[in-house]
């Protein structure tokens, strides 16, 4: 892993991250996206979840409440991805060693596989589940998803202060 | 008892004096408020969207804001908590703070009009009328508000 404090190193000294490590505003900008980020996705992929699992939405199908938000889903993960990585760029040098930071980007990787996973399985026969068969792939999918995002949340705010 | 006497109250009770010592619990406190922005975020969302007629546009929208009420309430109830919780652990800090006051404000019409939003659905059930549509709107701007202020009090 010798060549990973040379990147970050790179990353570092990028012009866009020094100028964001040293403008006084655009600091806690972004930050402020990226919690708007986090209500647009994590929020709407909780909604799905929750229907998965069963405790919202029961009589309407899946495929009613799961289709229409992933537009906004995708959207936040755009204000995530854009805002997180300037956050990291900006600071990279600094918090590339730091504990929480390496487990929350664990869990992002599991947390993306379980998304790819569950559209390349389970979700391609979405609109075939009758009501009250939510098939049980699904349901496991769904609070994976509600724990593994939450974990995302809380080792996201943890990075900060170890 | 005067409003600093209350705020200084809270910060020696248990909860305020044990949140204040721990970095650790203190951090996980902030996690629940955010995951309560998660979760409040998405409900109002899924609410104001469909009322509004841009999503669900196969479902009735008063049965997405039902449905989306329950995620609503609970993520309202754990963010109160989490945030009283948040001031316990450093009440001057609120109570200083020019922002504290507008943002309780902020919430108070943000809930008022999400409130009077699912009283004009269940009148509207089918196709909202453009006082739900407004509603939808001005509850979705008055949200983000809250959002913006919250993360910014935090700041000055």
């Amino acid at each position: 892993m010798s060549a990973l404090p040379s990147i970050i190193h790179h990353i570092y000294a990028w012009p866009l991250s020094t100028a964001v490590r040293e403008s006084e505003i655009a600091f806690p900008v972004i930050q402020t996206f990226h919690v708007i980020g986090i209500a647009l996705m994590a929020g709407t992929i909780a909604i799905v979840d929750l229907r998965l699992i069963g405790v919202l939405f029961r009589r309407l199908p899946a495929i009613d409440i799961a289709r229409p938000l992933l537009p906004v889903t995708w959207l936040g993960f755009a204000v995530m991805v854009i805002s997180g990585g300037l956050l990291f760029a900006a600071q990279s040098e600094k918090i590339y060693e730091n504990f929480y930071l390496r487990i929350k980007l664990l869990l992002l990787i599991v947390a993306g596989l379980n998304v790819i996973l569950f559209h390349a399985t389970t979700y391609r026969a979405i609109a075939q589940w009758g009501p009250d068969a939510t098939p049980a792939s699904a349901k496991f999918a769904g609070l994976a998803s509600l724990l593994l995002w939450s974990a995302v949340i809380v080792t996201g705010r943890f990075i900060a202060y170890y | 008892m005067s409003l600093l006497d209350a705020f200084l109250w809270l910060g020696r009770t248990p909860l305020g004096l044990f949140l204040k010592d721990s970095t650790f619990f203190f951090a996980l406190t902030e996690s629940a408020h955010l995951l309560g922005i998660a979760l409040l975020g998405g409900a109002v969302v899924a609410t104001d969207l469909a009322a509004v007629g841009v999503l669900f546009r196969k479902t009735q929208p008063l049965a997405i804001a039902r449905g989306a009420g329950a995620v609503f309430w609970a993520a309202l109830l754990l963010m109160v908590l989490s945030g009283v919780a948040l001031v316990a652990a450093g009440p001057f800090k609120y109570y200083s703070n020019p922002l504290f006051p507008v943002k309780l404000g902020l919430l108070a019409v943000a809930l008022a009009l999400q409130l009077s939003l699912l009283i004009a659905l269940k009148r509207t059930p089918d196709a909202p009328n453009l006082t739900a549509r407004l509603l939808a709107v001005a509850s979705l701007a008055l949200w983000l508000t809250v959002l913006v202020v919250g993360r910014w009090l935090g700041l000055i």
